[in-house]
């Protein structure tokens, strides 16, 4: 009846007890950090585009 | 227990239910998008809302699969159990909300279709840090949606019970891409700590509940081994070990009997609902009837059939006294079969 369910269900979580936090734990170790621009140009300092500033 | 099929069976517990679900929905995604932007001048209520939703559907998902462990754990978690559906297709829509705003806000300005834009935009999928997580979310989706459709005892009765228990089973399936799904989108440029925390602390919960009650179940049913006698039938228990009106479960032949003591007499039937596979012996005898502790479906001790006009029918069992000995045959007769209850010496 129900025998074969509760086997497939207590296999699938022991199956994503092992993997999931694997897979996880990769996926942040993977992270970049956000690229950081060292410089700004002067035009989006100012929010303004030069050709239009005053 | 319903004859017939209607859309959703309200009573009053139900209403409640579902008032106390919608009502804190509400308030959550009005905390979660008010105080979001109070702290960030530059998100917009889109992006916060987005992430309302995103949030909520997981936090939702968590819940639902914490309460069958929990509710095997403890029975003061029942009650939850009883009206989990209307919480896995509320689940559902939250998610789809969660799933439209992000198309509309990232895919639907170009002149690409937006589904069309979801699935080709991005496909670095030999990557890990810019994988396609979209395309995760997209199928864990599609799989909560065939959840959510078949979420009715239509359904139920028609699929019967094992292959909709199999099919929504596919859950875990969701649940691990959706961990995926955000583990690669959203944690890939919010790096506080604390974020990363809480789904790793979701995940080992849920992880750890589930294994603990599968290893416990499997414990009792290896412990439930018997050897049968010559008479064919297996010696489960003393008289006194079954309460009154109350059931003492049983493993024969890898399969669970709940074998019932009441008015004088001890009956055998197998301890799977037909329902929803629920737990028959941890039920009671209200109105003479087996009541399933779930969803209040109901079986004759004798007979295993549901009172009429009901039709769900369950396997029976042959049972005999030999002093405060109960033996039980652990070959189980057909569905409905009438097996005359074995009566305690007055």
């Amino acid at each position: 009846m129900i025998h074969r369910l509760r086997r497939r269900h207590r296999v699938t979580w022991l199956a994503l007890a092992v993997l999931l936090p694997i897979l996880y734990a990769i996926a942040i170790a993977a992270r970049r950090p956000a690229p950081v621009v060292p410089s700004m140009p002067a035009p989006l300092l100012d929010g303004v585009p030069r050709e239009t500033a005053p | 227990m319903s004859r017939g099929y209607r859309a959703v069976g309200w009573t009053p517990h139900k209403k409640i239910y579902d008032a106390v679900l919608a009502g804190s929905i509400v308030l959550y995604l009005g905390l979660f998008v008010g105080i979001g932007i109070a702290l960030d001048a530059n998100a917009t209520i889109e992006t916060q809302l987005i992430r309302a939703l995103g949030t909520c559907a997981l936090l939702l998902l968590h819940l639902i699969l914490a309460i069958g462990p929990l509710a095997r754990l403890d029975r003061r978690f029942l009650p939850l159990l009883y009206n989990r559906r209307h919480l896995g297709v509320t689940m559902f829509v939250v998610a789809l909300g969660h799933a439209l705003f992000g198309i509309v806000q990232f895919h639907a300005l170009g002149d690409v279709d937006p589904l069309v834009s979801l699935l080709v935009s991005n496909t670095q999928y030999q990557s890990v840090s810019q994988f396609p997580f979209e395309a995760l979310g997209l199928v864990a989706l599609l799989i909560l949606f065939a959840m959510a459709a078949t979420s009715h005892d239509f359904w139920l009765a028609n699929l019967t019970a094992p292959v909709w228990k199999s099919l929504h089973m596919l859950v875990y399936v969701a649940y691990a891409l959706i961990v995926l799904h955000v583990a690669l989108g959203v944690l890939q440029a919010e790096r506080h700590p604390v974020l990363v925390g809480l789904l790793a602390a979701g995940l080992v919960t849920l992880g750890a509940l589930h294994v603990v009650t599968g290893q416990r179940e499997r414990a009792g049913d290896r412990a439930g081994d018997r050897g049968v006698d010559a008479s064919g039938f297996v010696e489960v228990c003393r008289l006194g070990d079954i309460r009154e009106k109350r059931a003492r479960i049983v493993t024969l032949g890898g399969e669970r009997v709940a074998v019932f003591r009441y008015d004088g007499k001890v009956s055998a039937i197998s301890n799977v609902c037909q329902h929803q596979n629920g737990p028959l012996g941890e039920g009671k005898i209200v109105d003479g009837c087996v009541t399933c502790p779930w969803h209040g479906y109901q079986y004759q001790p004798e007979t295993g059939a549901s009172p009429p006009p009901f039709t769900e029918k369950v396997p029976t069992f042959r049972v005999r006294l030999d002093g405060d000995r109960v033996l039980v045959d652990p070959r189980p007769n057909p569905p409905g079969t009438r097996i005359e209850p074995a009566v305690e010496a007055t």
